[in-house]
């Protein structure tokens, strides 16, 4: 019972971490109609990034700002250079599919040229653990989860309360519409490729503590959490897909426990073919939304 | 050189058949299957324990069960798994589920069968692998090894024609217009009275079948199989030939999975002096992404297009009454 | 119900011929309701197309009209309510048994197949071909060459009508929009439809060839097809229907002869005079 328990911490440290990447890949996919496949090579990206940074003396969480900035800035900069291009030419929404694809292949070898095959990793202090209950957090375990906690309020807000997210809301719900009463697709565009890959740079940094390695093939192996998540909480559903990281992150590691490690993802991906069995689109499935699809 | 040239062969008509089944799915009939690779790996496995004899306890490897079947009934079998796992899940991902979920859910089904496979070792080896598998007749005919190979690449090439006859005729038929209309507009197919669930699981069924088939044909040649032979990008890599060679043209995607998988993926494994190998490999990959993006961009249809269908002249007598069908239409001159 | 006497006189009235005897309902809406996610789209929509007969289904943008459409057409299920072909249930679908079952529709944007030519757009329509099975296609061309050579020649009769004999090779893709909805409507035909459910036929089309729409559509309904149109051209609409439907906010508002329409103040309210 104590290593279900002790697990659960673990779930929640992978849950923190899932939370950002789905909900940067579902607030973008929602927004923009693009479904990115690179959004995990993005991750990785952005996490040898800060691997740069702490090489050359930076420390590990301003790290991850950088690693976060540079994520938006290279995010925002390959929606305008190469998706938006390609989307202003009728390309078809699995045409786009590839299209993420084909960058997720260059991005990610592009870094093992640069960084090399083998895996690396962050300068971590370790520190004194803490107890909480039978659950044991490293001290960067528990800035992770706070980092996971803060950017879910930080959307919550963006969402909720500032222009730029009710316009994001509102072209998710009814792209046509929303642009007829005067949203600025293009800013709204802009805005939702750089908040995910915020997301993706912080996530990516996240994984990389949490995990103690960095290496050129982590972000394609989450990306499957991630979609996971996503899935289960309904596509493009932001709330949703923040249920969604915390389900499947724990339900990753309570099932390393209950059946054995190499079982756990099959087990976490098992649950959510089986709830879209039950609900096929998702737990929080919102209004029927008409989009180009085909 | 002439045994790279009879690997690389092999490797290509493995290929060509692959993607000849990719397309059916993605170039005709429009379904976005990213777990195709493990359609592929099916067939192999399949192929594997129907060659490899009953599992000796306590032998090199493990598998569950085995048997020791003539050719060229594992590829057959090989085809019929491929084909039934096919439908089996498309049942599961294609029936109810909206096109981006299809696509996702087909991911994560590709990766957790590798997990799968991996995680139990007593099924199939885990990720090691299974390794000596036999090739069929070789102990019967004494060719030597050029001549073995060339043997048993005339055997794939009789399978890929059949593969190739099978969906020409798919192609030709009105079942091919259903699927390329399906492609082009699903809801529209359906309105006129097409069911098109049944149609994507059609092509899943074939599809899985062919790929199955080409799993089985490579699992002979290099008598081994392991998890990381069939990673869910391998996929990306047989979508990559399908679009460069032309999506709904038969000799186009042949002609893609030549450039692509031939020349481009394995010719390079194949000459591994060129540079150091590490460098290789990843280069081949960031070139292929922008191969594909290149191709996106300036020839979205490939390297040989779709072609247009032409339908013959002859009226047929006594069929052209225009008022039988809709009668008169006033003030519409022809 | 009563209400067929008089609509029955009307059409004669409006000097329809092809009100064969009774009428006899083709189509009918009961308290059909459809939600999503909490947006009520239908509410309790009630209404009957008799044979023969045009229908016109008008209203403002987002009264429910083509929500209307997708359910009579069993590609939205009703969350309550019913739609009855021929007295038979067909609420909830699926579209392609509904159009099995004589309910073929066109689409208000896109309904070609565009990397198809023409002619493949109307084989299309076909809903059973001999080689459009597996083993069909298998057994090879000698199998099916001759019903689909029989479809051909039907196809290309209809393509004349359509004036749109010379595009038979062309991709659907390459037509102009007004081509497009011809092509639908062929397509439609070849299904042999008891009705057929029109998605703004006229919609985004030059008035050239929203006229001789117009005029083809004139002619299906001398043939006795049965026609239900969502239009929001009111011309049209008073020239081709028999009988029109108001819908706004989802439910229906008024029903009846155009001319009528124009002088009630719903009606007015609703749609003619937001417009103006």
């Amino acid at each position: 019972m104590s290593q279900v328990i002790s697990s659960l911490g673990f779930g929640i440290v992978t849950a923190s971490i899932l939370l950002p990447a789905a909900v940067g890949f579902t607030l973008q996919f929602s927004t923009t109609n693009v479904l990115n496949i690179a959004f995990g090579a993005q991750m990785t990206f952005a996490a040898f990034i800060a691997y740069l940074c702490t090489q050359h003396g930076v420390p590990l969480w301003p790290a991850m700002v950088i690693a976060g900035v540079f994520g938006a800035l290279s995010s925002g900069l390959l929606n305008r250079l190469l998706l938006a291009p390609f989307q202003r030419r009728g390309t078809s929404f699995f045409g786009m599919i590839v299209v993420t694809i084909a960058l997720a292949l260059v991005i990610e070898y592009v870094v093992e040229i640069i960084w090399g095959p083998s895996s690396v990793s962050y300068p971590l202090q370790g520190g004194k653990a803490v107890h909480i209950g039978s659950m044991i957090f490293s001290q960067e375990q528990l800035i992770v989860i706070g980092v996971g906690v803060v950017i879910a309020l930080c959307t919550h807000a963006l969402l909720r309360y500032t222009r730029i997210g009710k316009a994001m809301r509102a072209v998710a719900a009814n792209p046509a519409l929303a642009k007829s009463s005067g949203i600025r697709a293009q800013r709204v565009t802009d805005f939702a490729w750089a908040a995910s890959g915020l997301m993706a740079g912080m996530a990516g940094v996240m994984l990389g503590i949490s995990v103690s390695s960095v290496s050129y093939t982590m972000g394609d192996t989450f990306l499957i959490e991630i979609i996971a998540a996503a899935v289960l909480g309904g596509v493009g559903q932001v709330y949703g897909a923040m249920v969604g990281a915390l389900v499947i992150g724990v339900l990753l590691e309570e099932s390393a426990i209950v059946l054995s490690g190499a079982y756990a993802p099959i087990a976490a991906f098992a649950v959510l073919i089986l709830v879209l069995m039950v609900r096929p689109t998702g737990l929080f499935a919102g209004t029927a939304k008409v989009k180009g699809i085909a | 050189m002439d045994y790279y040239v009879t690997i690389l062969a092999l490797y290509i008509v493995v290929a060509v058949v692959a993607c000849w089944g990719l397309n059916l799915q993605f170039g005709e009939a429009g379904v976005l299957n990213f777990a195709y690779i493990l359609f592929v790996a099916a067939g192999a496995y399949t192929t594997s324990i129907l060659t490899l004899g009953h599992p000796s306890p306590g032998g090199l490897q493990e598998y569950f069960w085995g048997t020791n079947l003539p050719w060229p009934l594992p590829w057959l079998a090989s085809a019929v798994v491929g084909g039934v796992l096919g439908i089996g899940i498309g049942a599961v991902s294609l029936r109810r589920l909206r096109g981006d979920y299809q696509a996702m859910v087909l991911l994560v089904i590709s990766i957790l069968g590798t997990y799968l496979v991996s995680a139990k070792v007593s099924l199939l080896n885990g990720a090691t692998g299974l390794s000596q598998i036999p090739a069929p007749f070789q102990g019967v005919l004494h060719l030597g090894i050029i001549g073995y190979r060339l043997f048993y690449l005339g055997l794939s090439v009789v399978a890929a024609l059949v593969v190739f006859e099978i969906l020409r005729r798919i192609q030709r038929a009105p079942l091919g217009r259903l699927l390329r209309a399906m492609r082009e507009n699903e809801a529209a197919a359906s309105a006129v009275g097409h069911n098109v669930v049944a149609l994507r699981l059609l092509v899943m069924g074939v599809g899985g079948a062919i790929a199955a088939l080409a799993g089985a044909i490579q699992v002979q040649f290099i008598g081994a199989w392991a998890p990381s032979s069939w990673t869910y990008p391998e996929t990306f890599g047989l979508f990559a030939a399908v679009i460069v060679g032309g999506r709904g043209n038969l000799g186009g995607v042949a002609l893609g999975a030549f450039l692509v998988q031939g020349v481009f993926l394995e010719g390079t494994v194949l000459f591994p002096n060129i540079a150091n190998p590490n460098l290789v490999g990843a280069s081949q990959w960031i070139s292929l992404g922008a191969l594909i993006l290149i191709f996106l961009w300036f020839r979205p249809q490939g390297v040989l297009p779709e072609r247009r269908r032409v339908f013959g002249r002859q009226p047929a007598p006594g069929l052209l009454d225009p008022a039988s069908i809709i009668g008169p239409v006033e003030g519409v001159s022809v | 119900m009563t209400a067929e006497m008089p609509l029955t006189a009307q059409s004669i009235r409006d000097g329809v011929e092809t009100v064969r005897g009774t009428a006899v309902r083709v189509v009918e809406l009961r308290e059909v309701t459809v939600d999503f996610g909490g947006v009520r789209a239908v509410d309790r929509l009630s209404f009957e197309v008799l044979a023969g007969t045009v229908v016109g289904l008008i209203g403002p943008n987002g009264a429910g009209k083509t929500t209307a459409m997708r359910t009579i057409g069993g590609e939205v299920k009703p969350s309550s309510g019913h739609v009855l072909l021929d007295g038979h249930d067909v609420s909830g679908g699926p579209p392609h048994r509904v159009a099995r079952q004589g309910l073929v529709r066109t689409f208000q944007l896109g309904g070609e197949f565009g990397r198809l030519t023409v002619m493949e757009n109307l084989l299309v329509g076909v809903a059973e071909l001999k080689g459009s099975t597996l083993l069909g296609a298998l057994a090879g061309r000698r199998w099916w060459r001759q019903a689909e050579d029989a479809q051909v020649a039907r196809a290309r009769a209809i393509l004349d009508q359509l004036s749109l004999a010379d595009k038979e090779q062309t991709y659907a893709s390459e037509l102009s929009g007004g081509q497009r909805k011809l092509v639908e409507i062929g397509r439609a035909l070849m299904a042999n439809p008891k009705v057929l459910l029109l998605d703004e036929p006229m919609a985004g089309v030059n008035r050239t060839m929203a006229r001789r729409i117009e005029e083809i559509l004139q002619g299906l309904h001398r043939t006795g097809l049965t026609l239900l149109i969502v239009e929001h051209e009111l011309g049209s609409i008073e020239r081709l229907c028999d009988r029109v439907v108001v819908m706004a906010n989802g439910t229906l508002i008024a029903q009846g002869d155009m001319r009528d329409l124009r002088a009630q103040r719903e009606v007015i309210e609703a749609y003619l005079g937001g417009k103006r």
